[in-house]
């Protein structure tokens, strides 16, 4: 396929993805919010921004300064000039769709233009108002229907893997993410005495990863932060979790080299095949005692590695070389 | 006597036909003159009386809906961040016969050979030209004259085969032809869009009624474009060159590549090497055969043609050139729907197939002619004066609707240069109805049929159907949907 429609392919499902992971986040975050005391709020908020990979806003001294949860809310769904927002980035998921929109199927299209459609009719302050919780809702049931429509109406080839490399590398991405800002502030805090809206933050962190019931059944509703984070790195069922992501990575980089043939993709197979060793055959006491953040550091900077390799195997490959050689 | 008594007259007709009028200098579509409806609109107009105002008013906005749904838009030009809007679709079919399809068919297989053989003579020997039939001058000073492709052998001598010709209905019932569109002719997709919807919307009607299928369009024109692959190769690959998702026709690139299933691709995914044009896929360089082209001459090879274009192929004319490449449409047959060209079609077809032409043009002054420039400076305010490179109802003047200043405008332009414009009269285009506000009322209309011309008139494919443009503001004659036009279904009907 034309490099330029797997590019736009691979990109729409990371924004779409991306947007997802923003709606999620944004609702837990509200529903832990509710009936918290003022001082939790702070930790709330970065977990909050760096989950969600941004920059938290600091004030004179350097520290997050609480926020005006409407404000921040606002930015982060309905503010066009913010490429963080979930608005911006639906738009560009359908951006990269218009450019290919022959690739797509039409339900494809038609879900992803009444998501955008419909986000647009929507203004935030009858949102704020009415019922924040179903809206957001709404938006991760109109992209999961996406992600539904893409596996039953496209034809499982090429195009599907990019869309394929792109999600699980954007959803492996947002859970490292996500999962080291939680212990960032946990290992901060280690000392004091563990407080109920602390255990609420836990349940938050599974919430966001789609996690909490599966965890109850698969361990027991006791929150112990080992298996947690076990759950979420290395389980290879839970589809949110590293090892999860890193095996349909893998997987559909392999295809993807079945049916281009040649030797392009051999670095890339090679970085997404030590990707997936990595969460495969780790133990979590050893990740623990080696330090959690330096393990999932490592595992983004991979995933970025992976992004890179993607881009020399099949998108900006370079014309002379091939005609000539 | 008890036929024509079931049959309803205008003027006693109920809801929602109580805005209907007739007006002198006009043939409605749907109404003869004496008010009667034409037996082939009878169903229809049945229906429409059955059905509830709200009923209707409730299609329209589930049919529009459906467009805005699929992104079915365009975007409109001079407004930032590229606003997107649907193309107006009026919910009522505009319905033609089969023995006046018949007449529109032949008429145009036979206007788009002789085109074609007048493309083929100018860019060679230029008979017509040294006979005089046609002005040496008029040739040589149209700004889509291309020099590059004097002596240029084109496939099978196919220079347009991808046609959208612009047809009006006069008061005496007659189809006559407006505009030729020979280089990159839009709204094909709308046609097959606008039947999509259609049979969603009104599936009884629609069922009952006879229309001849319009949906096997993308086959026709992949055939008419494997054709030109060089070399008699077999096996072309085949692709769609669009200036990008910017571009006002993009629904429509996109839409045609999917129902041809081809490569839609855009300049910067082709390269030439060696006068061989590839396209970059994930699997490395891929040969290109056959470029159905949406560009315009001007944009597709900064080599050749305007240096400063980012939307085409550097070295594409070159490697056509060596003939490793087809494109369609050709390069430089904006020539022969200039329209200055245009009022000589007539004799061009005489001249190259000794007939008759089947379809009439329209009456066109020249402005490069002394007497006829002066007769219509007398009158601009009778006439429509058209630049003749220009399209999509710009550079236009539409005499008695224009302001005194404006003709006074235009006259100081075709002083300037009158080669550059040409007159014809105010034509009384044909009425269609349409639903307009809860009633159906009449409105202009003209219908662009699509032409694929594989190299002979028998080879030369026309689906039964077209574009019918609509000027939804009342009174309006100007039907571009640049200038508040919309469009319709358009059902040519069984023998």
């Amino acid at each position: 396929m034309l490099s330029r429609a797997a590019d736009s392919l691979y990109w729409m499902s990371r924004y779409m993805e991306r947007a997802e992971h923003t709606a999620r986040l944004i609702n837990v975050h509200l529903n832990t919010m509710v009936g918290q005391s003022p001082s939790a709020a702070e930790r709330h908020w970065q977990r909050l921004f760096s989950g969600l990979r941004i920059p938290a806003p600091l004030d004179e001294k350097g520290q997050i300064h609480a926020p005006e949860p409407y404000a921040v809310i606002r930015s982060l769904t309905f503010d066009r000039a913010n490429s963080d927002s979930l608005v911006a980035n639906i738009s560009a998921a359908r951006e990269n769709a218009r450019q290919i929109r022959e690739q797509l199927s039409t339900e494809m299209w038609e879900q992803i233009n009444r998501i955008y459609l419909n986000l647009n009719q929507r203004s935030f302050d009858q949102v704020w108002n009415d019922q924040p919780h179903a809206f957001f809702r709404e938006i991760e049931n109109n992209t999961n229907l996406f992600q539904g429509l893409t596996g039953s109406t496209m034809m499982h080839d090429e195009g599907w893997r990019f869309i394929q490399i792109g999600g699980y590398l954007e959803r492996a991405i947002s859970t490292a993410s996500l999962v080291d800002a939680h212990y960032a502030i946990y290992e901060e805090h280690k000392e004091e005495p563990l407080r109920t809206d602390e255990y609420l933050q836990w349940v938050g962190l599974l919430k966001s990863c789609s996690a909490f019931e599966a965890y109850c059944r698969t361990y027991t509703p006791t929150l112990h932060t080992g298996y947690i984070a076990e759950f979420l790195l290395l389980s290879p069922v839970l589809p949110r979790s590293l090892h999860f992501c890193a095996d349909r990575m893998h997987q559909a980089v392999q295809q993807i080299a079945g049916i281009t043939g040649g030797g392009r993709s051999q670095r890339l197979t090679r970085l997404t095949g030590r990707l997936q060793a990595k969460v495969r055959y780790g133990q979590i006491d050893e990740i623990l005692a080696d330090g959690l953040h330096t393990f999932l550091s490592d595992f983004v900077d991979q995933c970025q590695e992976v992004h890179v390799a993607i881009y020399q195997a099949y998108i900006d490959h370079q014309l002379e070389q091939e005609v000539n050689g | 006597m008890a036929a024509a008594d079931l049959i309803p007259k205008l003027g006693d007709l109920q809801e929602p036909y109580t805005n209907y009028t007739l007006d002198e200098g006009f043939m409605d579509e749907m109404f003869d003159e004496q008010g009667l409806p034409r037996p082939a609109y009878l169903p229809l107009f049945r229906r429409l009386s059955e059905l509830p105002k709200e009923e209707l008013g409730r299609r329209q906005s589930a049919a529009d809906q459906a467009f805005l749904n699929q992104g079915i838009t365009f975007t409109v030009y001079g407004n930032d961040a590229g606003t997107e809007r649907i193309f107006p679709y009026d919910l009522l079919p505009r319905i033609i016969t089969a023995p006046e399809w018949a007449t529109i068919e032949q008429g145009l297989k036979q206007r788009i050979y002789a085109l074609n053989l007048f493309l083929k003579d100018i860019y060679h020997e230029g008979k017509i030209l040294a006979d005089g039939v046609v002005p040496h001058d008029l040739v040589y000073s149209c700004q889509h004259f291309r020099r590059e492709m004097r002596g240029l052998r084109t496939p099978k001598d196919i220079y347009t085969c991808v046609v959208g010709s612009d047809l009006v209905r006069l008061p005496d019932g007659s189809f006559a032809v407006l505009e030729d569109n020979l280089r990159v002719p839009s709204g094909v997709s709308y046609m097959l869009a606008n039947r999509q919807v259609m049979k969603r919307v009104f599936p009884g009607l629609f069922g009952g009624y006879g229309v001849q299928s319009v949906d096997h369009y993308g086959q026709a024109l992949l055939s008419t474009l494997r054709k030109l692959a060089p070399h008699g190769n077999r096996e072309p690959t085949v692709v769609l060159l669009t200036p990008g998702v910017y571009n006002s026709a993009y629904f429509e690139h996109t839409f045609l590549a999917r129902q041809m299933g081809i490569e839609l691709v855009e300049g910067r995914d082709l390269a030439v090497q060696d006068g061989v044009v590839y396209m970059r896929t994930t699997g490395g360089l891929k040969r290109v055969d056959v470029i159905y082209r949406r560009i315009d001459d001007d944009f597709i090879d900064p080599l050749t043609f305007r240096a400063d274009s980012a939307l085409g192929v550097p070295g594409i004319f070159n490697a056509y050139r060596m003939g490793n490449v087809a494109l369609a449409n050709a390069l430089g047959t904006g020539v022969a729907d200039d329209k200055a060209i245009y009022a000589y079609v007539p004799a061009i077809i005489r001249y190259y197939l000794g007939e008759e032409p089947i379809l009439e043009n329209v009456e066109t002054y020249l402005c490069e002619d002394k007497q006829q420039l002066s007769y219509v400076l007398d009158n601009l305010e009778k006439l429509v004066v058209k630049a003749v490179g220009e399209s999509g109802g710009y550079g236009m003047l539409v005499g008695p609707h224009s302001t005194a200043e404006q003709r006074e405008q235009f006259r100081a332009q075709i002083l300037d240069k009158p080669r550059n414009y040409i007159a014809q009269p105010t034509l009384g285009l044909s009425r269609a109805p349409c639903f307009i506000e809860n009633h159906v009322e009449p409105r202009h209309v003209d219908l662009r049929p699509y032409v694929l011309y594989g190299g002979s008139p028998d080879e030369t494919t026309i689906v039964p159907g077209g574009l019918t443009r609509v000027a939804l503001r009342r009174g309006s004659l100007v039907v571009n949907s640049s200038q508040g036009g919309g469009s319709k279904d358009t059902w040519v009907l069984e023998e």
